[in-house]
């Protein structure tokens, strides 16, 4: 799941940082798509039945908004119908007509699941059109783009499939054209019956996404896809059409799947992307980017396009931190510690089982991956640490330990301390000095390590007994 | 120097201003009658386009059948027929319309109210920034540039 997350931040930050060229890239590979399935279908019109023209105008939709795709795709089916018929053209123009004055009136904003609609029916996915669709979109209203979208793919199918009838013939069998054209339309059962699938899944999966309930995305996929072939078995039962039963399961199954994916990825994710704004006072002229934040260990701006989890599972751009968690030289010779034989025997014990186990240990502090620091955190054995002033040296018989890393200096200093409460203060809690009880100077020998403390005046030290707690919040100061 | 605070309302109202330019312009441009009003007038005319389109295919399918019978056909009736079907289509999507463009007002509105709200916190800072004598005090002294 780790590994999960770590991806999606990482997509987030590329996101992030790239959302002019992941938007243009995506315009360009849907225009690009769309065009080259028309004309790969129904590419009767030679002239612009060419890569070129396609590649050129893929790459004007790239500059411009999602809605010119729209009329540019319009555009291409209603100039290759012409190639093959006055008739089909003059048709098709109308349900665009229809269309862009009924419900491209009211915004443009999802017109694009049209596209989208007739390239996934491209690459066989059919099912996973009205799904997406209503998980994606911001209104209900997505559901006529893609009934849209459903109609003119099968358009385009009776067009390749019926040829021959709608190229042959003069001026007097326009008419016959015609109605042959229209009848076959609306009489198209299965246009008719997956048109009302998509229809109602589409809403259903919007209407349901938008509940404040738990898992909602995942009861919309799932209730999309349930839907979905419930409809169109009992379509096929009621109207006779044999539409295959193995293909709408299958489809369904990976529809549900890929939405699965996308969900993970993309639609748990808030992306946003940077914003150039400029404006100016009576001073000054402002240039500002607003950049979204991003988790700080997916950070891509330093270690080029690796992420961080790659980096960590596969040690790249580690050899210099593998280098230091070999115990230095100093740390080696442990220094002889006053009548405690058994701490320097589990000393040299845990110093061999940490050269064994390399770098693998993760303790608490995990950023700084230095031997010293992994000793200081274990706190179950000492290293040899600076000598102390002689009034701390004498009668204390604690086990000498290692000077701190940066990161426990840091951390012991960083936060300036509270002011004390009346309790606190009237406690002095502070360790005597310099002599001690020797229930104490046990129980600091099982403690985690602390920093050395300057050496303290008589009348703050002298204090007969104190609680744990209170000495730890001392150690804390420091 | 530069006010730190005045820098962010700044930016914040820019980026509003850059991402809802759509709902902004809908709110400052036109009164709300003015705006609903001008777009009812397009959706009618985009109806009677559509209408009037769906209209000459029926023609078209049919005209067989009406130049077989054009003596004997009521014509009173098919007006009627036809003058009603317009009507029902005009009126269900005068409330469609009504409907969609009073909510995208609504939201034009509330976006404009809290982009109202963000200038004025930046004019309470200049207010605040003209009433001073020119002494450096701890808001106005957090980004220095060294020239």
């Amino acid at each position: 799941m780790q590994i999960i997350y770590e991806l999606r931040e990482y997509i987030k930050a590329l996101y992030a940082k790239l959302d002019v060229y992941i938007v243009s890239l995506a315009k360009f590979l849907v225009a690009y798509n769309i065009l080259s399935m028309i004309n790969s279908e129904i590419g009767f019109f030679e002239k612009i039945n060419s890569k070129a023209i396609v590649l050129l105008v893929s790459l004007v939709c790239t500059l411009l908004p999602w809605g010119v795709s729209v009329f540019v795709t319009a555009a291409f089916v209603i100039v290759h119908f012409y190639g093959l018929s006055l008739e089909l053209a003059g048709i098709a123009a109308v349900l665009f007509i229809i269309m862009f004055c009924l419900y491209l009136r009211f915004g443009t904003k999802d017109s694009v699941f049209m596209l989208v609609t007739l390239l996934l029916f491209s690459f066989k996915l059919p099912y996973l059109a009205p799904i997406f669709a209503g998980a994606i979109a911001s209104s209900a209203t997505v559901a006529i783009p893609v009934a849209f979208g459903t109609i003119i793919y099968y358009f385009i199918g009776f067009a390749t499939q019926n040829v021959e009838m709608l190229s042959t013939g003069g001026t007097a069998e326009m008419l016959t054209r015609f109605k042959f054209i229209i009848d076959e339309m609306i009489q198209n059962r299965e246009m008719i019956l997956v048109m009302i699938t998509f229809l109602v899944v589409a809403i259903l999966v919007y209407t349901i996404k938008k509940l404040a309930i738990d898992y909602a995305w995942a009861i919309a996929i799932a209730a999309g896809a349930i839907v979905n072939i419930v409809l169109i078995f009992i379509g096929n039962m009621m109207l006779g059409i044999n539409m295959e039963t193995g293909s709408i399961i299958l489809g369904t199954i990976l529809a549900v799947i890929i939405m699965c994916v996308l969900h993970i990825f993309i639609f748990a994710v808030d992306y946003k992307s940077k914003v150039n704004v400029q404006f100016e006072d009576d001073e000054y002229v402002y240039y500002v980017k607003a950049v979204p934040k991003i988790s700080a260990d997916v950070s891509i701006n330093g270690n080029g396009i690796i992420p961080t989890f790659i980096r960590k599972t596969f040690g790249i751009g580690e050899k210099k931190a593998k280098k230091n968690n070999r115990p230095s030289e100093e740390h080696r010779q442990s220094k002889p510690m006053n009548g405690s034989v058994g701490a320097r025997n589990i000393n040299a014990r845990n110093e061999k089982a940490r050269s064994e186990a390399g770098t693998s240990r993760a303790p608490r502090a995990a950023k700084v991956e230095s031997d010293m620091t992994r000793q200081a955190v274990a706190g179950a054995t000492r290293a040899p640490r600076p000598a102390r002033t002689e009034s701390e040296a004498v009668g204390t018989t604690r086990a000498p330990r290692p000077a701190r890393t940066e990161s426990e200096a840091v951390g012991t200093t960083r936060a300036p301390r509270l002011a004390r409460t009346e309790s606190e203060t009237a406690g002095a809690t502070r360790m005597p000095r310099p002599v001690r009880p020797v229930s104490e100077m046990t129980r600091e020998n099982t403690e985690t390590p602390r920093a050395p403390r300057p050496v303290k005046s008589d009348a703050e030290s002298v204090r007969p007994t104190e609680s744990v707690t209170e000495k730890s919040r001392t150690t804390n100061i420091e | 120097m530069f006010n730190k605070k005045k820098l962010m309302i700044m930016t914040k109202l820019a980026m509003y201003e850059k991402l809802e330019s759509e709902h902004l312009a809908r709110a400052t441009k036109y009164f709300r009658g003015d705006y609903i009003g001008w777009n009812i007038i397009k959706t009618i005319c985009a109806i009677t386009i559509v209408y009037f389109l769906c209209a000459g295919m029926w023609f078209l399918y049919n005209s067989e059948m009406l130049l077989q019978n054009i003596t004997s056909l009521n014509y009173i009736a098919i007006i009627r027929y036809a003058i009603i079907l317009y009507v029902t289509l005009l009126v269900a999507y005068f409330v469609i319309a009504y409907m969609v463009y009073s909510v995208k007002y609504h939201k034009a509105t509330k976006a404009l109210k809290k982009y109202e709200k963000g200038l004025k916190q930046l004019a309470k800072i200049y207010v605040e920034e003209a009433s001073e004598d020119g002494s450096e005090t701890p808001e106005d002294a957090d980004i220095e540039v060294e020239d």
